[in-house]
């Protein structure tokens, strides 16, 4: 069991600049999760970790130990490969005894260690197949064996999750995290999907082209993203954007879109009085506009009126899709909405949790 | 079951009813193979048949197919004059350059493949070192052997085999390494392999099929390789591909003599590939990664 700590870590590939200068803070036993688009670094850094990338500059640090220069094998970490990786020529029952057999574990703790790690995994009864005679989700599950079989340092894993298909993936899903709950290890995982980052992590470290754009716990990057990156990145489906004004409007702040306005809640108004005239991107989640109800707006609510334009039903809520001005807009209503293609639709839009964006900086303001 | 099988009336054919078209297709096919087999073993048969014929019935016309009184005397000929001291001195200098080629090869290879060694360029180089007709390069190499003391000994022409078999063995290995995910051997190193654990341990097995493939081909160049060979020995290590030419005389020729050291001289080749073909079987890289 580990913290890990990167200073100041870079790596380049000839001129590729992969990751530029990245410091994260791991503590022990927390479930990290690096998230990033594709090409973002985070496999590079989780690589790096294990010792099979040579960092170019700055210090990695396991359990306070500085291991730039240790081998992988001398690192003590275990780590799940997107594509697996089992070795073909030996059974499951060998491929997950491998790790124990090349730390020299005595002979009589390996079958019970291997059987109670299969147990874990719903991979008992696979022992001494082949790994090519599994399905990919058994191979998935092997994988994960191999890993979990050891008295790691650290686990890592690399878009373990990525080949399986969408409800193997939300299996394996919890059962990861159930893993982590009972193991209690140090475990480091990347994705670049953000709602695998969501579930399963304690922390958060969001990646964009080789440098961190935002870290901290889940909720804190879907509450108060920094950018509009993270803003856009975190949360599904996706927040939207327009074009807006902040403006004063009757004495009141308001946000001008097109030919709407929505009135800032006092508290926000108040933090935004010296942003008179300002161009900004008005940034709203789909899941916090209402349907309207009644003649005034909710608390913090400001009203606007939409045409129905396409209508996606998912069981327990529906997606609608509208235009604010120019910019298409999507909305996630609860239940299943009776609305047609067409139909008027007043909502009312949570403006405390809407976002402004400096369009030039793309910060958060 | 198929159509053919069926009991309902069928057009008059002019095959017999037993004699379906599954049969008759069946037929074909263990014709075209007889045909093909006849062509390729024939050489093999008449060589053999040669061994033992006697000295009259080898130009007898017409041709005797299977001679009367098999006489297996000229093989007991070349073993007291002691002429099959040239296999053994096959065996030798094939074997031992074959292991070594392999083995410097395989390491060069996996530099190639996996450190990227030399870039794209150096692989190139080493192959084109193949393409060198032999012949343009035996009479250098005849003048640095006789400067080394190396003409007529084992070592003169491992070395050479060594040398002219590597590039061979570099560009195949490099090729079936390159097959091996890569990720596998990651895993195994952060499973707590160094290196070379993790080449004995899963590169080799994994390269396995590719390994025996190559060493056979490499083994058969140095084993059937003539004009080096001619050069570059005289009386004390001569292979078997050259003592087979002495046999061709100015006045005679020995033609028994001929046949029976070449027979001698394919069981190695036959038993060497006949013993490794179990292990060039397919598909062992297969369920180590997704897809």
């Amino acid at each position: 069991m580990a913290g890990v700590r990167l200073r100041g870590v870079h790596k380049r590939f000839g001129k590729v600049h992969a990751v530029r200068g990245v410091d994260i803070e791991i503590p022990d036993r927390a479930f990290t999760v690096l998230v990033g688009p594709s090409g973002c670094g985070k496999s590079t850094l989780l690589r790096m970790i294990a010792g099979l990338e040579e960092v170019t500059e700055g210090t990695v640090e396991i359990d306070g130990e500085m291991v730039n220069d240790v081998r992988p094998k001398d690192r003590d970490v275990a780590m799940v490969f997107q594509n697996y990786a089992l070795y073909p020529h030996m059974s499951v029952f060998e491929n997950v005894a491998f790790g124990l057999r090349m730390r020299n574990a005595p002979s009589a703790e390996i079958r019970p260690r291997v059987e109670r790690a299969a147990a874990m995994l719903g991979i008992a009864d696979l022992l001494d197949r082949q790994p090519r005679q599994l399905s990919g989700g058994q191979r998935q599950r092997v994988a994960m064996g191999r890993a979990l079989v050891r008295d790691a340092k650290l686990y890592l894993f690399d878009e373990p999750l990525s080949n399986l298909d969408a409800q193997l993936r939300d299996e394996m899903r919890t059962e990861i995290k159930r893993l982590h709950q009972e193991m209690q290890r140090t475990m480091i995982y990347v994705t670049h999907d953000q709602v695998e980052a969501m579930t399963l992590a304690d922390r958060i470290v969001l990646l964009r082209e080789g440098e961190i754009e935002q870290e901290g716990p889940p909720l804190e990057l879907y509450e108060q993203p920094q950018t509009r990156f993270v803003a856009g990145f975190i949360g599904s489906p996706a927040m939207n954007f327009t074009p807006a004004r902040i403006e004063a409007v009757d004495g009141a702040l308001a946000v001008q879109a097109g030919e709407h306005a929505f009135a800032l809640p006092p508290a926000r108004a108040e933090r935004h009085a010296g942003d008179g005239g300002r161009d900004v991107l008005l940034g709203i989640r789909p899941e916090h506009m209402y349907r309207a109800e009644g003649e005034a707006p909710r608390p913090d609510c400001a009203r606007l009126l939409t045409t129905v334009e396409i209508v996606e039903p998912m069981g327990a809520n529906t997606l609608v899709n509208f235009h604010l001005g120019e910019t298409s807009m999507l909305v996630r209503l609860d239940g299943s909405a009776a609305e047609q293609p067409g139909d008027a639709l007043p909502l009312d839009v949570d403006m405390s949790r809407a976002i402004l964006v400096d369009p030039e900086s793309e910060r958060v303001i | 079951m198929t159509a053919s099988d069926t009991s309902a009336p069928q057009p008059a054919s002019k095959w017999p009813r037993w004699f379906t078209r599954e049969r008759r297709r069946m037929a074909w096919r263990f014709l075209i193979a007889l045909v093909v087999l006849v062509f390729f073993l024939f050489p093999v048969y008449w060589l053999f048949i040669t061994s033992i014929k006697s000295a009259g019935d080898i130009f007898a016309r017409p041709p005797v197919w299977f001679p009367e009184q098999p006489s297996f005397r000229i093989f007991g000929v070349l073993f007291k004059d002691g002429d099959v001291w040239a296999i053994y001195n096959s065996l030798i200098i094939a074997s031992v350059s074959t292991v070594a080629a392999m083995i410097l090869g395989t390491a060069a290879a996996y530099s190639l493949a996996r450190f990227k060694t030399g870039g794209q360029n150096l692989a190139i180089w080493i192959i084109s070192q193949r393409m060198i007709p032999p012949i343009v390069i035996v009479f250098p190499i005849f003048l640095l052997f006789v400067w080394f003391g190396w003409i007529d000994s084992y070592v003169g022409l491992i070395l050479l085999y060594i040398a002219f078999n590597l590039p061979y063995v570099i560009w195949m290995m490099r090729g079936y390494i390159e097959d091996i995910p890569v990720e596998v051997e990651e895993s195994a190193l952060t499973d707590g392999c160094s290196r070379w654990q993790a080449l004995r341990k899963i590169v080799f097995p994994m390269a396995r099929t590719g390994i025996f493939a190559t060493a056979v081909f490499t083994f058969i160049f140095a084993w059937n390789e003539f004009v080096f060979a001619l050069i570059l020995t005289r009386t004390e290590v001569l292979t078997f591909p050259v003592l087979v030419t002495h046999y061709y005389g100015a006045q005679s020729t020995f033609w028994s003599k001929i046949a029976a050291l070449s027979v001698l001289g394919t069981l190695p080749v036959f038993f060497a590939v006949a013993t490794l073909q179990r292990f060039l079987v397919r598909g062992i890289t297969m369920g180590a990664v997704k897809g």
